[in-house]
């Protein structure tokens, strides 16, 4: 197999796409005179089919003269399109036959079967890239059997680029697809419909003994990452989309696929030692060749560069850079959250559901939740955060466990973000495949605390009371080796003396608990312009502490408009005032325009307050 | 012998028993089980090959001799194979 990648124009923008680096560079299309010489290699390498992809391989504006040539050399010809086609093309596809003309149609969940669907009949076969564990297939065999659509389903699982600037499903969650996968799966072969596997899948996704019960359809499982040679616009050939940044070479005159595919192969023999999982290493699976531990570009995500501790974490990308929160809203405000910022959202979190531990705040609305959980492809994280536990945690500690490993398979939780260490040890020992995010409630401020923290926590989320200090993120940075997650909208005084009362009586079910601060806050008003806040135009200010942002507002952020508002401030870095990002008694709640000098300047100010007047002033003429 | 840190190009990964390391230019390759991998771990960090065999006695239960020949020996390795430079050297 060779693919040949026509075109990099694309009218979707997929934040899965492995083509994005390609795609981003400029619209290309490949050269009448390259196609041939791709053809040639194909023919020259006892290829029997010209596969064309993208981009959308069917916006070339010679696609059906390029297909053409390839029929004319006797090829058969699949073409791997996103379903978005222009007429010209869709009649050339449906004016040759199955046998010689074929369409992969990758289609995303809640798809309506569009009306070309029914022309094209079964020249189609039906592929689902999963993004995360909470996909839910079933449309597929609807889509198949109203418009006799090839009774097959090709899965593929959303790889990394090299830079992992993709979204891209991450191994940890591999399992959780397994098994949701393999519960479709019994239900579509009921149906008649059989499954086929892209690179990257391996046994131990799925439940024990699925696979060898699949029969032929899973002969992939486990052996599928090797050269696939993808031919780009340019004539470079890459060993796969994903690896596309680390080799290329141009077509060969003379050389075969087999030549190619041997060289890409020694190139990455090294990195072959490792799997996407560290348990790949001691794996009898593995070593017995019935697996080779998945996606190489996957297992290379699990890569260190050779410097000190302080820098292996790289810094982060502005994509995939948002934590944010779970609101009541109905999918399709989670659907326009998704179009609009989705490659933005790194997770979105919600408390641990029903009463094993409590949210940490009075009850929020939650009926849509569980449409949420089912429908929305976005990545969530759980929050399992009271300031609290009420009771001992050797004794809470299996029921909560339980209930993430539920959430795990049932809709692939990505993290979670625990407040108690002793909890957070018993979860990693028991689920050691979670990312956990140590809370703000941990309080931790000091480079030792950094430390106590070691193989259990992955990110931490400083204490309130260092959020606004450049010294102090700087000294946790070189202390934490994992990822520092900084809150923009955090909505206590730093170091706030009331804040424990004040979070009981939040977890013990008072009706309306009230914010303890105010009458300290009425009596020294410009307390305020000393919160742990960052607004959208000060975030640069901390470039280098900081690798992901969390947007707080379960309570404050309830407003669909205000949501997207204050997230599309932040992650466009358009300015907000300090009123309207939905903090709490900690920012300013009236208009008050917060100069970047004035803010600079209290990054570093160690919180001098009883001998500085820096911020009374301040607050004096700007509001006063 | 002068001190030694990890090379530039050379990227590793945490395995269930060890650690694997990856020259990122030749993709040559080398898988260093225990203790061999607490060294590497250390070295990354840079820690003085004296500090190495300290922390060693330490984690591996060594008598200081043997932690010391073993670090020497483990460094020679790896030296030999690219994985290191000498310190203050560009790559």
């Amino acid at each position: 197999m060779a693919n040949i990648s026509l075109t990099t124009a694309c009218n979707r923008d997929c934040a899965y796409c492995f083509a994005g680096p390609q795609r981003r560079s400029g619209v290309s299309h490949m050269s009448v005179e390259t196609f041939e010489k791709a053809l040639d290699f194909l023919e020259r390498s006892g290829i029997d089919e010209a596969r064309l992809l993208g981009g959308e391989p069917t916006l070339h504006p010679e696609f059906p003269c390029l297909a053409e040539m390839a029929l004319q050399r006797g090829l058969r010809v699949r073409v791997f399109s996103n379903g978005l086609m222009p007429e010209p093309a869709l009649r050339w596809l449906e004016s040759h036959p199955p046998d010689r003309v074929a369409v992969l149609i990758n289609v995303s969940a809640g798809a309506k079967g569009p009306g070309f669907f029914g022309r094209l009949g079964n020249r189609v076969t039906l592929g689902f890239n999963i993004q995360s564990p909470a996909f839910d297939p079933a449309f597929l065999l609807d889509l198949i059997r109203e418009f006799g659509l090839s009774p097959s389903i090709r899965f593929g699982l959303t790889h990394p680029t090299a830079d992992g600037s993709n979204r891209f499903l991450h191994p940890a969650q591999y399992q959780a697809v397994g098994t949701r996968l393999a519960r479709f799966l019994e239900v579509a072969r009921a149906a008649g419909v059989e499954p086929s596997f892209d690179c990257g899948f391996v046994p131990c996704m799925f439940p024990p003994g699925f696979p060898e019960a699949l029969g032929p359809v899973a002969a992939d499982i486990g052996t599928r990452c090797s050269p696939i040679l993808d031919i780009l616009p340019d004539g470079q050939v890459v060993c796969c989309y994903p690896l596309a940044a680390l080799a290329r070479e141009p077509l060969p005159e003379r050389e075969t696929a087999a030549a190619l595919r041997s060289r890409f192969s020694e190139r990455f023999s090294g990195y072959r030692r490792l799997g996407v999982f560290r348990e790949c290493a001691a794996c009898q699976v593995r070593e017995s060749g019935r697996c080779n531990g998945g996606c190489l570009a996957a297992s290379m995500q699990r890569l260190r560069p050779a410097v000190a501790a302080v820098s292996r974490v790289e810094p982060a990308a502005p994509a995939r850079g948002w934590v944010v929160p779970y609101v009541d809203q109905p999918p399709v405000f989670w659907e326009r959250l998704e179009h609009e910022f989705g490659r933005h959202i790194r997770e979105v979190y919600f408390p641990l559901p029903g009463d094993v531990v409590g949210s940490g705040r009075p009850p929020q609305p939650a009926a849509q939740c569980e449409a949420f959980l089912t429908r929305s492809r976005l990545p969530r994280a759980v929050l399992v955060n009271p300031i609290t536990l009420s009771r001992p945690v050797a004794e809470i500690a299996p029921a909560i466990i339980e209930a993430l490993r539920r959430l795990i398979g049932e809709h692939g939780i990505t993290s979670a973000t625990v407040s108690n260490l002793l909890l957070a040890a018993r979860i990693r020992e028991a689920l050691p495949e979670l990312p956990l995010a140590a809370s703000i409630l941990m309080d931790i401020t000091l480079p030792n605390q950094a430390l106590m923290l070691k193989g259990i926590c992955d990110t931490l989320v400083p204490a309130s009371r260092i959020m606004r200090d450049l010294p102090a993120l700087e000294a946790l940075r070189a202390a934490f080796p994992g990822r520092i997650r900084l809150i923009v909208n955090e909505a206590c005084l730093p170091g706030c003396p009331y804040r424990v009362q004040h979070f009981h009586e939040m977890c013990a079910g008072f009706p309306r608990p009230e914010s303890l601060c105010g009458e300290l806050l009425e009596r020294q008003p410009w307390m305020r312009l000393t919160g742990a806040w960052v607004l959208p135009q000060h975030l640069h200010l901390f470039d280098g502490v900081a690798d992901e942002w969390k947007l707080a507002g379960r309570v404050t952020l309830r407003d669909a408009p205000t949501y997207r508002k204050v997230l599309g401030a932040y992650v466009h870095r358009r300015p907000l005032a300090a009123h309207e990002i939905g903090g709490g008694p900690a920012s300013p709640l009236k208009a008050v325009e917060i100069d970047e000098e004035f803010y600079a300047r209290t990054l570093r100010c160690g919180r001098r307050c009883h001998e500085c007047n820096v911020c009374r002033e301040y607050y004096d003429e700007t509001v006063a | 012998m002068s001190e030694f840190r990890a090379a530039e190009q050379v990227r590793w990964a945490v395995e269930a028993a060890g650690v694997v390391l990856i020259d990122g230019a030749t993709g040559a390759a080398t898988t260093l089980g225990y203790p061999e991998a607490a060294i590497w771990d250390l070295i990354t960090r840079g820690d003085s090959r004296e500090r190495i065999a300290a922390k060693l006695c330490a984690i591996a239960g060594l008598e200081p001799a043997a932690a010391q020949e073993l670090v020497l020996n483990t460094v020679a390795v790896l030296r030999e194979a690219g994985f290191l430079a000498p310190r203050g050297s560009g790559g």
